[in-house]
């Protein structure tokens, strides 16, 4: 090669770098930016309506015999301004109204005759957890630490209690105490009313508790990300029992009798002894389990985030049947709705799966 | 394969390793990411040093290799003592480049390392859970605090991306007066580079969670401080900055590198068409028999300080 044909190529590649580099950063930008929160809501049913998170974007009301829509909030023309940024925990039907909080901060409380909003109130942090109800307030826990009570008719505060860590979960209502898994570990208690945190010995994980919490008794049955599923006695705090798993337990778990089922992010499903947390049997899903399972007529139905959804004999642990995979990640709970159970995908699909075989249907295509 | 192959050396190694550091700088993951971002740059110092050493090589002997061009006609004479030159200066045309190669994955990888460490939805998380090893100490920190300082990493913010660009920009100026042109094609790709890559870069800051705009301005301000050690802190003087500005531009704007063991091996002769040499020895001190006088003022090199005696 020349000297001067050299120079050229030298100069070629720069002009070629040059040319990629532009290209090279659009790559790399739709490969690292942000992903944006799409929710993982599951389907909440009230009398004749499905409500449906729509990927996080849109809180939909249809008809629960052939699917037709009724309503979407936002609509897009009275509440312009709005924009949910994914709807994470359960709406909360209480009466003629719907509420439902998103990653923003925001809840809203909706009509359910016609989706029309009512009130907002905000927060300075995610609402990852679905929103608890007591009286006439309503009770949700944030991602800036807070828990908060609104007042229901108007969305006002009544209260807001700091506990010092992201809250993901729920609080459990019990006797006028809510019951707060949070992020550092602890399970906190707070009067109701007041907002007051009740000092007790308090519970306290090695690791965050991400998820809601299942009432059992005078037991709360909670997850941790340090890879344990504890019972913890709510009247003094203390642990009745631990179990470990491979990874992190982030599925509320279900308690049936004296069972106890909870998905881990190990690609397991655990039945324990509700009594002891004794193992009973595992089964492995080969992906992980995010979703709370359902149980109906023996069969308990499993979704992973593979898009797959499993049957398995509750008793022993055995496969019945278990779907093709869907084309969507699985992360929202199964709602039961007596003989079908649904099944919504991160894409805003929605199926209804038979307990007995296994049988698919689509009911909402995605949008 | 190549997937696993990336996740399990690359990717999941340098997640580990931010939410350990995290957890041992307090939760706190801006420092957590500045802490990473020196480890790299450490890591891979040897690598940059030899891409930092072998361009200015490249650019100190360019004049040479100009003058061996202007002087043989012969191709194949000309192609052997430019090879000598490269030879003498221990210089590899394309040293510069392996470095970057090696670097790149590096780069790219710690993309997606912040962007799931950051976790901006809950969905990430799951991915997450996958890829933490099982040491407590690890599992134990997450999830990750968003906060540092006023930002929220995981999400963008207007104020970085400009101070992305401008560190960009003061390093790819700094590099640009040590590294004088030898053409004015090589000229006008020096100013594209130096005005497109700090706005590409700015622009692709504004687009992503300010964690990673954080890394890719503590990259720059380390790349900063190794220029500075490598061709001297005077290019980063305003005057010398800002230069090319009308007001500013006086006598001279590019800065004289320091003589290194590469310019000084170099013992070139210079055959001029009337048979006249020039000699140079590795102390500076010339010898000029008969020479057309050359200019030399902005756009080339100014001729190496001679050594006082």
């Amino acid at each position: 090669m020349t000297s001067v044909s050299r120079e050229t190529w030298r100069l070629n590649r720069r002009l070629l770098a040059l040319a990629i580099l532009p290209a090279l950063a659009l790559i790399l930008a739709g490969c690292t930016k942000v992903e944006q929160p799409k929710g993982w809501a599951a389907p909440v049913i009230n009398g004749d309506t499905i409500y449906l998170s729509i990927q996080g974007k849109h809180l939909v009301a249809v008809a629960r015999n052939g699917g037709a829509e009724r309503w979407r909030f936002p609509d897009g023309r009275t509440e312009k301004d709005i924009e949910l940024e994914g709807i994470y925990g359960e709406p909360a039907v209480v009466g003629d109204r719907i509420l439902i909080g998103d990653h923003g901060g925001n809840l809203y409380s909706i009509a359910t005759a016609d989706g029309s909003l009512k009130w907002t109130a905000r927060t300075n942090g995610s609402l990852i957890g679905a929103i608890a109800v007591s009286g006439d307030l309503a009770i949700v826990g944030s991602g800036d630490g807070y828990v908060y009570a609104f007042a229901l008719s108007d969305g006002a505060q009544r209260w807001r209690t700091a506990l010092g860590d992201h809250i993901w979960s729920r609080p459990i209502i019990r006797d006028s105490l809510a019951y707060v898994p949070v992020l550092d570990g602890r399970l906190a208690a707070l009067d109701v009313a007041t907002g007051t945190l009740r000092a007790q010995p308090a519970f306290k994980a090695s690791a965050g508790l991400p998820t809601t919490g299942t009432l059992a008794g005078n037991r709360i049955i909670v997850g941790s990300l340090n890879k344990r599923l504890y019972a913890v006695n709510i009247a003094d705090g203390s642990t009745a029992w631990s179990f470990p798993g491979e990874n992190w337990f982030w599925t509320t778990p279900l308690v049936d009798g004296d069972r106890v089922y909870a998905g881990n992010l190990d690609h397991v499903v655990y039945a324990l002894n509700l009594a002891d947390g004794s193992l009973l049997w595992q089964y492995d899903t080969a992906a992980p389990v995010r979703s709370a399972p359902a149980i109906s007529g023996g069969m308990l139905i499993v979704a992973s985030t593979d898009g797959v959804v499993h049957g398995i004999d509750a008793a022993k642990g055995d496969r019945k049947w278990a779907t093709s995979p869907l084309d969507t990640n699985l992360y929202a709970n199964l709602t039961l709705d007596g003989a079908v159970v649904y099944v919504q995908g991160e894409n805003g699909a929605v199926w209804t799966v038979r307990p007995d075989d296994g049988s698919l249907a689509q009911f909402r295509a995605k949008p | 394969m190549i997937t696993f192959l990336w996740d399990n050396i690359l990717v999941n190694p340098m997640t580990n390793a931010l939410i350990a550091l995290d957890h041992a700088l307090f939760g706190n993951f801006g420092l957590a990411i500045l802490a990473f971002t020196i480890i790299v740059r450490a890591l891979t110092f040897p690598l940059t040093m030899r891409q930092l050493h072998s361009t200015r090589a490249m650019s100190e002997i360019q004049p040479k290799i100009k003058d061996i061009q202007k002087k043989y006609k012969d191709p194949k004479r000309r192609n052997e003592e430019t090879m000598r030159l490269y030879k003498e200066a221990k210089v590899n045309p394309l040293g510069c480049l392996l470095p970057m190669v090696v670097q790149f994955p590096v780069w790219i990888a710690l993309y997606q390392v912040i962007r799931l460490t950051l976790a901006g939805a809950p969905e990430n998380y799951v991915d997450l859970s996958q890829r933490l090893y099982s040491f407590a100490y690890i599992q134990h920190a997450v999830p990750v605090g968003n906060s540092f300082l006023w930002l929220d990493l995981g999400r963008p913010n207007i104020v970085l991306p400009i101070l992305v660009g401008m560190s960009m920009w003061i390093q790819q100026r700094s590099m640009t007066l040590t590294n004088a042109a030898t053409s004015p094609q090589q000229q006008q790709m020096n100013n594209t580079m130096l005005w497109m890559m700090p706005v590409m870069f700015g622009w692709f800051s504004l687009t992503v969670p300010s964690g990673l705009a954080l890394y890719w301005l503590a990259t720059n301000v380390v790349g900063i401080i190794m220029n500075g050690f490598v061709f001297g802190f005077g290019t980063l003087h305003p005057a010398k900055l800002f230069s090319f500005l009308p007001f500013r531009r006086g006598p001279g704007t590019t800065v004289a590198p320091r003589r290194t063991p590469a310019l000084n091996a170099v013992q070139s002769q210079v055959t001029a068409e009337d048979g006249d040499t020039e000699t140079r020895t590795s102390d500076g001190a010339a010898t000029r028999n008969k020479r057309k006088n050359r200019r030399r003022g902005s756009g080339g090199g100014a001729p190496p300080a001679r050594p006082k005696s």
